[in-house]
């Protein structure tokens, strides 16, 4: 080992010991809060979580919005990614950036836009409105689907990156050699470079569930007395109700699922990176 | 060049297509005919517009004049997928998620073939590329020289009428490279395709084709047998890419078999177009042009006894493999270099400063007009 | 150095390591310690700030040289009850959160001698610990009621106008507060004793919500774009809307409104607790109220302040008014509050 591999190993644990200290530690007290009420060890607080009707419901709740705006995301990701890998190389840079300058703005700026465009007076009732008379009702904010939508727009940039990352390493030759083979442009999409191109889908599906799971902002300002999510039962217990150790057990519980979701979604990872490793 | 023979039967015929990329025209009203059954290469250096005629014939690239006529039918805006041809790339661009099975019976599935059609024809391409045992196998653990044969029997599986190959021996090294072309040519044999084959090698273009187009700039310089290119490059361009390597400038064509400069003579193989008697022009040789007199450490041999003898000295030698390399000064009435290759090895190896005499070769010398500098 | 020679290259590095971070420790503590004048006050963001610097710091700053008074941001119960206060002297909050953090031995009491207004305030203004001793001091406060739009709706009277048929949909109410839960316990006609009547209504009115808001600000963003038409919220606020040319009214409903309070405490591990006294007596002066009153739309807690015409109709001023609205019994409240809380999120989520 020379000077500088040894500079570099011991960067190396120094990430390491950060990492330790500043994700391991807080998951760790959050455990110790959930489970160490009034000098007592005890597992009341996921009890209550699991007993009561309305944990479980706003758990089924989180998952169903979650999974729901994932896939959307993925559908429109993919679109978008593959719309922009197929734009002359040069073109490619700005209509990255088209996408990604959303996210130098703060969501809560971008969020309060949604609240103005889904709103009574946003050009979609209007067009509603338009189409369908006056008299016909249309109700967008303060609903699951505005807290689809704004976790949907949050998310697209990651995914469409991480798409467009894996489209662009497939070689154009491999759609050529399909075309050549006799195969339509639609064959050739769903047998050459779509599987090829999993590895993103599912890279992109782990961000975007993750962070469609424990999104706190986007109930907050668009959704209704029904829309809250996990995260905001966690804020909620702990902050407003001032109970710590259920607002722990509350965000240990979305941890463990996103955790299992994302574990699923490495597997299959794996195994399509294992199948489209080239060469 | 399109007067080919019409009473063969015509597979390919290129009628002036042309192509503009970006106001420059990198295809030139270029026409070209293909007879069933022959191997046709496109050879040039990169930039010639030998690819993107290759992909103008499988209609990835589509003419901005011109048009691809595939037998007697005008295919240039048949969409590539169905044209039932078929292309072997350079980067072998086998489909890395698929086994190598799968990947031959890719196109077959893609044409909805019978399943017994399709077993079928799969063992039988797979054996005549002798890849049967790694059909279990995915791409990326084999080796270059597999995959491009895989690539092949992919390809030659669909029985296309035309089979296109770009520059698909680029990747391997020396020895793959041989045996792939042995292998091509086995096949070529043996099946009787049609083909066009995208080099950059005028070796891999003179061992394989029946017919070879020399491209330059987008245009057609040479199109004929690989014998006839080599005895006689129409053009300097030609004679350069097909070993002409020396160069003597200011030469006048005195006949047709005779050029002059100084008081040498230079005996004349081959002329190019629109050389006649009293032009100026230059001489490109080959490797081969000379022949040695003799190899006398002495200046004592008489003129007299060989008129068209040419007295040099040698100012390098070496050996390439089991032939012999000289550079020679010819200081006969003129001051020129050229090198020259021996077909055996000289021992002991000729030193710097030896005398001697050698005779100019005909059929290795060409004559082009002006100063080839155009 | 001895040591440094003969230990390998790891050692050398976790020696550098070292020396670097404790020489970075060192230096902060000088440039602390040189400024032990500073005072640190959280405060609530935005236009509060710019009214308490104007208001309250400059000119104690003035009174004091050497003094410098540094906003810090909001910090709630939840952060300093985890050892979040260590590095502030006042703490701004609402009145529950004061007497809460009092409750859990995080701040410092006050007394009458250390406070020049003591004797001025209103009694509303003394926030009470459980055992009754005074750990902070009201500067300001405000009325809980129902803002509305006159233009796109009529004027509320009861606070059961806020699940009116015709407004359906577009109601905002505060998530998790406890004066709401108070108010529909009036309007309910019911007890601390008997909750389900509040907890039925909690219910009815759901589906009339559009949204339950989380913070202060959020009916601001509501109102203008027309996405609710009627909120329960706070007059200072509402009024500021109204002054900016938001079509906006604020009412006290005829079951009463509830005094909303925000004060200020010093916290026990501060180590400026005199001078921390002297800012909060300061910011109960009339001159600094009546910034607030006129700026923000807050009432004074100093009874000796005096306010004219339109800003006097327009805030809590007053005995009267002051005690016509309900205060809330904190510590009692605090005994339910975590079951409360937990039950309207199961009713309102549901």
């Amino acid at each position: 080992m020379n000077r500088m591999q040894r500079f570099y190993t011991m960067l190396g644990w120094i990430a390491v010991l950060y990492m330790l200290l500043m994700f391991i530690y807080p998951v760790l007290k959050v455990v110790i809060t959930s489970v160490w009420v009034n000098g007592q060890f005890t597992f009341d607080n996921y009890k209550t979580i699991f007993s009561t009707a309305i944990y479980r419901q706003v758990l089924v709740k989180t998952l169903w919005i979650s999974i729901v705006s994932t896939f959307i995301t993925l559908i429109i990701g993919y679109a978008l990614a593959n719309f922009i890998a197929k734009r002359p190389a040069k073109k490619q840079g700005f209509w990255l950036m088209i996408v990604i300058a959303s996210m130098f703005m703060s969501l809560t700026v971008r969020l309060f836009g949604w609240m103005i465009v889904l709103g009574e007076k946003g050009p979609i009732i209007q067009l509603f409105r338009l189409l369908f008379g006056e008299k016909q009702e249309l109700t967008l904010m303060f609903s699951s689907v505005a807290v689809i939508i704004g976790i949907v727009h949050f998310v697209l940039p990651f995914v469409v990156l991480n798409i467009y990352t894996t489209l662009k390493k497939i070689e154009p030759s491999l759609s050529e050699a399909s075309i050549m083979l006799g195969a339509s442009p639609m064959r050739t999409f769903w047998k050459v470079i779509f599987p090829l191109s999993l590895p993103g889908v599912y890279a992109g599906a782990s961000l975007a569930f993750s962070l469609a799971a424990s999104t706190f902002l986007v109930p907050t300002i668009l959704g209704g007395p029904k829309d809250s999510l996990m995260s905001n039962l966690a804020y909620n217990s702990t902050i407003t109700v001032g109970n710590m150790g259920l607002g722990s057990a509350i965000s240990f519980v979305l941890l463990i699922i996103i955790v299992a979701v994302l574990m699923g979604l490495s597997a299959l990872e794996r195994r399509g990176h294992h199948a489209s490793e080239s060469r | 060049m399109a007067g080919s023979d019409i009473s063969l039967k015509t597979s390919i015929s290129l009628d002036s297509i042309t192509k503009i990329y970006k106001g420059n025209t990198v295809i030139d009203h270029i026409d070209l005919d293909l007879q069933e059954g022959e191997f046709l290469s496109l050879l040039g250096p990169s930039g010639s517009g030998k690819t993107t005629i290759l992909r103008m014939v499988a209609g990835l690239v589509t003419p901005d004049e011109g048009k691809v006529i595939l037998r007697g039918e005008d295919i240039s805006f048949t969409p590539p997928n169905k044209r039932n041809m078929g292309m072997v790339f350079q980067q072998y661009a086998l489909f890395p998620h698929m086994t190598i099975q799968e990947n031959v019976t890719y196109g077959l599935k893609a044409r909805k073939l019978p399943k017994a059609e399709i077993t079928e024809r799969v063992q039988k391409y797979l054996e005549l590329v002798d890849l049967k045992h790694l059909a279990g196998r995915r791409p990326r653990e084999l080796s270059g020289g597999q995959q491009q044969r895989v690539s092949l029997a992919r390809a030659l599986a669909v029985e296309p009428v035309v089979l296109l190959f770009d520059e698909p021996l680029s990747n391997l090294d020396v020895r793959l490279k041989e045996q792939m072309l042995k292998e091509i040519r086995h096949l070529h044999r043996k099946l009787g395709f049609t083909a066009i084959y995208v080099t950059h090698d005028q070796n891999e273009a003179l061992y394989l084709s029946d017919k070879i187009a020399v491209l330059n700039k987008g245009k057609i310089e040479q199109f004929s047998s690989p014998e006839e290119i080599l005895k006689n490059p129409t053009s300097a361009f030609v004679a350069d890419f097909f070993g002409y390597t020396n160069r003597i400038e200011n030469v006048v064509l005195m006949d047709e078999q005779t050029a002059q400069i100084g008081d040498v003579k230079i005996p004349v193989g081959h002329l190019g177009i629109d050389a006649h008697p009293n032009d100026q022009g230059f001489l490109l040789l080959r490797l081969n042009a000379a022949q040695i007199l003799d190899l006398q450490n002495q200046q004592t041999f008489m003129d007299e006894k060989e008129a068209t003898a040419i007295r040099a000295e040698i100012r390098d030698s070496r050996y390439l493999g089991d032939e012999t390399e000289l550079r020679l000064h010819i200081r006969d009435g003129i001051e020129q270099e050229i090198t020259v290759k021996l077909p055996q090895m000289l021992t002991p190896l000729p030193p710097e400063g030896m005398q001697i005499r050698f005779r100019f070769q005909a059929e290795a010398i060409c004559f082009y007009k002006g100063d080839g500098r155009t | 150095m001895h040591f440094i020679k003969r230990k390998n290259k790891y050692t050398y590095w976790i020696f550098m390591f070292g020396i670097i971070a404790s020489l970075m420790f060192v230096l902060s503590a000088c440039g602390s310690s040189s400024e032990s004048k500073e005072i640190v006050v959280t405060s609530f963001g935005g236009k509060y700030d710019e009214v308490f610097t104007k208001y309250v710091a400059k000119p104690f700053e003035e009174k004091n040289p050497g003094v410098k008074v540094k906003l810090a941001p909001y910090t709630g119960i939840a952060k300093l009850s985890q050892g979040g206060g260590s590095s502030i002297d006042i703490v701004q909050l609402d009145d529950f959160d004061i007497i809460d953090a009092a409750n859990k031995g995080l701040l410092s009491p006050l007394e009458k001698k250390d406070f020049t207004s003591w004797d001025k305030l209103y009694e509303q203004a003394f926030l009470n610990s459980k055992d009754g001793k005074v750990f902070g001091l009201t500067n300001v406060f405000g009325a809980w009621g129902i803002a509305y739009n006159p233009e796109k709706t009529t004027k509320p009277t009861s606070w059961n106008d806020l699940w009116r048929t015709d407004v359906k949909g577009k109601v905002t109410m505060m998530s998790q507060w406890i004066p709401d839960i108070l108010m529909t316990q009036k309007a309910t006609n019911t007890t601390m004793e008997n909750m389900n009547p509040v907890w039925e209504a909690y219910k009815k009115i759901t589906p009339s919500i559009a949204q339950y808001y989380s913070s202060f600000s959020a009916p601001e963003a509501l109102f203008k774009s027309n996405q609710v038409v009627m909120a329960s919220w706070f007059d200072g606020r509402a009024l500021a809307l109204k002054k900016a040319g938001t079509p906006i009214d604020f009412v006290i409903p005829k079951e009463g409104g509830i005094l909303i309070r925000s004060g200020m405490s010093v916290v026990k591990n501060s180590k400026n607790q005199d001078l921390a006294k002297k800012l909060i007596d300061f910011a109960m002066t009339p001159e600094a109220q009546q910034g607030f009153a006129k700026e923000l739309y807050y009432g004074p807690t100093n009874s000796t302040v005096k306010l004219d015409g339109d800003v006097a109709d327009d805030v809590v001023y007053g005995k009267d008014k002051i005690s016509g609205l309900t205060t809330p019994d904190w510590n009692n409240i605090f005994t339910k509050r975590e079951e409360w809380l937990l039950k309207w999120q199961e009713v309102t989520s549901r």
